[in-house]
């Protein structure tokens, strides 16, 4: 495996970070397109904004935070009138089943897709990148006991719709 | 520790943590070693998590995808190259127009209105500097003290430094001019040197027009840097240049 070294380019840095970086804005998006666009915009900022960079070793920390902030800035260009309001979501968790489904990929993409923007994002830092909470909590700007609060009721959200989607599917075929 | 406690506590824990800090204490792993409930949850929690972080990463990375990063970073330094380029175009622009205005202010003619002015109250105004007398009486000692004082005006040889009973500099528009006092029998004139690169010949023109110089004579003189001398003398001003007869006696 590519280590990076400290004052590596950003140019050096794209073969070691893209596919991570891609993957989590696939997750964020759940789309291919969008994916694509967020992970070059990423680099793009980067390489605008390395003098700003004063901790090398947190260059992987760094990369994430600005493609959860394009994210964010991309969330509320395209925003629909369509909310789920905060009740109804914490609803949904508190009548969940304790069952554990067997998950699938697209399946986990589309129950990712219902989990509103920042908790999506707590969620996939925490099973995607082996960031620890501490970083998670750097990189969304954000206490560590938010984090922590954000990241049970995420995924207990996820679980729940899960077994929804396993559910219907059954239920489908 | 409650059950709840730890139930709450295992839901947010991951089994794959490489964190040192984020690892399960003891008093936790006790109890589970002792409750079959929390046991029951901490594998449900796991086996979740595990097919969750490996679902996680089942994306299937685009083909070209490196190779297009690399493109649109070059594309985007190239284009931070020409904005720079242009940055550094127009900062040289704005700068060679500052040195034309600079050198358009140093080399402006004498403003004719603040000219008059400070030959009708010049024993009012504020000097910049004075001529100690005591320190010389040659020319060049005069053209000296001026050369100090940052005025370029050359001291006419027709001069006479025994006539000679004051030197000092006036501020007229922001440019200094030299003013000689000099005493003739009962008779003592007021002259103000200038020079002949700051007076054009709009200028010239306008100065001949002036009737409260009353009566002055210029000449072109093109060997002389000092254009002439105005002289205030009870009330009328005179102006001359050197190579001629003065107007009025000096």
């Amino acid at each position: 495996m590519k280590v990076e070294r400290p004052g590596a380019t950003i140019e050096e840095l794209v073969p070691l970070y893209y596919s991570a970086l891609y993957r989590y804005a696939y997750r964020l998006t759940g789309n291919s397109n969008d994916a694509e666009d967020l992970t070059q915009q990423t680099f793009c900022s980067a390489q605008a904004k390395h003098s700003q960079l004063r901790e090398p070793e947190r260059v992987k920390s760094w990369l994430f935070s600005i493609l959860h902030n394009a994210f964010l800035v991309r969330q509320r260009k395209l925003r629909q009138a369509t909310f789920v309001t905060w009740d109804e979501w914490i609803h949904d968790i508190e009548n969940r089943g304790e069952t554990s489904p067997l998950v699938d990929s697209g399946q986990l993409q589309a129950a990712l897709l219902e989990v509103p923007d920042d908790f999506r994002a707590v969620l996939i830092l925490y099973y995607f990148e082996e960031f620890s909470y501490r970083d998670i909590a750097v990189q969304l700007k954000v206490p560590m006991g938010t984090v922590m609060s954000r990241l049970a009721r995420a995924k207990q959200f996820l679980k729940d719709r899960l077994i929804k989607l396993d559910k219907t599917l059954e239920h489908d075929e | 520790m409650k059950c709840e406690e730890i139930q709450s506590m295992l839901r947010t824990s991951r089994s794959w943590s490489r964190h040192a800090d984020e690892a399960i204490s003891s008093d936790v792993v006790e109890h589970l070693s002792a409750c079959a409930a929390c046991q029951l949850i901490q594998q449900q929690e796991y086996r979740f998590d595990e097919e969750v972080h490996q679902a996680m990463h089942e994306v299937a990375i685009p083909m070209e995808l490196e190779k297009s990063i690399l493109w649109k970073l070059r594309q985007a330094r190239r284009q931070q190259q020409r904005s720079r380029a242009l940055y550094w175009s127009l900062a040289a622009a704005a700068a060679l127009l500052m040195a034309v205005c600079l050198s358009w202010y140093m080399q402006r003619p004498y403003d004719l209105a603040r000219l008059h002015d400070t030959v009708a109250d010049l024993g009012l105004r504020r000097t910049v500097g004075t001529y100690d007398l005591a320190k010389g009486r040659q020319p060049a000692d005069l053209q000296q003290w001026l050369q100090r004082q940052g005025v370029s005006a050359s001291i006419p040889n027709r001069l006479k430094m025994q006539h000679l009973i004051a030197a000092y500099i006036v501020e007229v528009g922001g440019r200094k001019v030299p003013v000689l006092e000099l005493k003739v029998g009962s008779s003592t004139s007021t002259v103000c040197l200038l020079q002949r690169r700051y007076f054009n010949d709009q200028l010239q023109k306008k100065l001949q027009e002036q009737d409260s110089l009353t009566s002055f004579v210029i000449a072109n003189n093109d060997n002389s840097e000092s254009l002439g001398w105005m002289i205030v003398d009870q009330g009328s001003a005179h102006l001359f240049v050197e190579g001629m007869a003065p107007q009025n006696g000096v």
